[in-house]
């Protein structure tokens, strides 16, 4: 066992940089790999910008914290886990979650992925028709009256 | 990147686009196809998001693995069966067969009880049956209230049930300890072989493990209740009535969400009326293009799918027998439709609703469904 926990930074697209155990950067795939790969003792993420990483870290923070501390069988935990899931994805708004997504399908972050993904679907669910999905989704809706009138006749089984 | 920036403020790679919408249940997902050119566009080409899945058939005690399309298809269509079940490399003869999830259990003619999983081509768990003749048992599969594989038994002590009501026996088989434990018994319904002028629906909680009464939709004496089946993609219960009005022309297949919506109506044309519709007879209900799909058999006693709203037929091609007559006798049963999605094993997120339903005097072909959204 070693005392001393190795401490890993890295820097986001616009140089904000967060200093992470390493445990908390093995919850990425990606990261994994670019750790093992080369030692530096920083890493840049391109791709991810200084908000957007500050979410993943926080995420893999709670994540890693979780599964040593759980350990052997605390259902709690889990439960306590879940909890802290849903109260980080209703303070977001809509955009931070496409920006999540993205960055968690880059880093290659499945648990996170699919967090992200089930929130957007479950807004896009609870919308009782397609005016409200376009309202809620900034769609703008490129249908002349007549195809419109055509796709709703399709569809016309899922309508109230 | 092709959903373009204009018609939509979500901005991410396609590829992610439809990891969300598989997410999403399919009357949401057809609500969502309204709402842009470029979201529909996205839907026709994403095959993912396309419910056009395996349909898997039991027909003359085997079974067959077929792609099935149903929009603008031609009649006498051909479909060609791509794969067959087999245990052990040997082809097995299936009695019953009750799906939940994707996931088959059948009874065999040998006596056997098997799990199959269709979509990964994985085999089988052989499971020990609590008696000699599984097949003369009722089985459903289901999913426990944490989300694992469980089997119901429902067992008749005596004929007796043939006529009259007798002892009903059901347990419960646990995938996890791989044993069956006594859950219940009553002698206030049991499941007979040929229909009765009065059914009932009991449903079976997998969560609670108890029977419950359902009611019928609309005014169940206007009406035959006349099969079971479940919706593709959600798995709510549907079920295929027949006025008792023989003026009436349609057929109705009520689905059983909260509120029991009608969620189809197809005429009968002339020649289809002279098509058998079998009590208990599989079928699937196709809210997209109208239809009722179900297995027959032509004069030739070749197997053939016929598609009721469309007035269409649809050739099923043998494996081994491609083009000729398949030559097998009459199945009294006739065949056995299942529909399945390919992939979906294993990831049913929705847990708010656990029961599953055995419809009294239909238990042969559907007595079951899994109401577990969006498997």
């Amino acid at each position: 066992m070693e005392n001393e926990k190795k401490m890993i930074t890295l820097k986001s697209s616009d140089d904000v940089t967060f200093e992470v155990e390493e445990a908390v950067v093995l919850e990425s795939q990606f990261l994994s790999h670019l750790v093992q790969d080369c030692p530096a003792p920083e890493h840049k993420i391109k791709e991810v910008t200084g908000k957007i990483l500050s979410k993943v870290v926080e995420y893999c923070e709670k994540h890693v914290v979780v599964v040593v501390d759980g350990g052997d069988s605390s259902s709690s935990s889990g439960d306590d886990l879940k909890k802290w899931d849903d109260k980080f994805i209703k303070e977001m708004d809509l955009s931070t979650v496409y920006d999540l997504i993205a960055a968690a399908n880059y880093l290659n972050i499945q648990a996170l992925l699919d967090l992200m993904c089930q929130r957007v679907a479950d807004v896009i669910t609870a919308c009782k028709d397609h005016k409200e999905i376009r309202e809620t989704l900034g769609i703008v809706s490129d249908y002349t009256a007549e195809e419109e009138a055509e796709v709703l006749k399709e569809n016309e089984w899922a309508f109230d | 990147m092709t959903v373009p920036e204009k018609s939509t403020a979500v901005y991410l790679a396609e590829d992610l686009l439809v990891e969300i919408l598989t997410r999403v249940p399919e009357a949401s997902l057809a609500r969502f196809r309204s709402t842009s050119k470029g979201w529909n566009t996205l839907f026709i080409k994403e095959r993912k998001l396309d419910y056009k899945s395996l349909v898997v058939m039991l027909i003359d005690h085997r079974f067959y693995i077929a792609r099935l399309d149903l929009h603008g298809i031609q009649d006498d269509s051909v479909v060609k069966i791509i794969s067959q079940f087999s245990l052990n490399d040997r082809v097995v003869d299936i009695r019953h067969v009750f799906h939940c999830d994707g996931l088959l259990l059948c009874t065999t003619l040998d006596n056997r009880l098997v799990v199959w999983n269709p979509c990964s081509g994985e085999t089988s768990r052989v499971i020990k049956p609590l008696n000699l003749y599984p097949g003369d048992d009722t089985y459903a599969l289901g999913k426990s209230s944490n989300n694992t594989y469980t089997i119901l038994r429902v067992h008749h002590h005596g004929i007796g049930y043939l006529v009259e009501p007798c002892l009903v026996e059901y347990e419960i088989y646990d995938f996890t300890s791989n044993s069956w434990r006594a859950v219940g018994k009553t002698r206030e319904w049991s499941i007979p072989r040929r229909p009765r002028s009065r059914d009932t629906l009991q449903c079976f909680d997998f969560s609670t493990e108890k029977f419950e009464l359902v009611s019928l939709p609309g005014d169940p004496f206007s009406y035959y209740a006349f099969a079971l089946s479940v919706t593709r993609k959600e798995q709510n219960l549907c079920l295929l009535i027949l006025s008792r009005n023989e003026e009436v022309n349609h057929i109705d297949v009520w689905m059983g969400t909260k509120n029991k919506s009608k969620l189809l109506t197809v005429e009968r044309t002339l020649r289809c009326k002279f098509i058998t519709l079998r009590t208990g007879m599989s079928f699937l209900a196709d809210q997209e293009n109208k239809v009722i799909v179900y297995p027959t058999k032509d004069k030739n006693s070749a197997n053939r799918l016929h598609i009721l709203g469309g007035d269409k037929h649809i050739q099923l091609v043998d494996l081994n027998d491609e083009g000729s007559k398949c030559s097998h006798p009459v199945n009294y049963l006739g065949p056995t439709l299942v529909q399945i999605q390919q992939g979906s094993l294993g990831v049913a997120r929705h847990m708010e609703s656990t029961s599953n339903v055995t419809c009294n005097g239909h238990t042969r072909l559907c007595n079951c469904y899994p109401s577990f959204h969006d498997i």
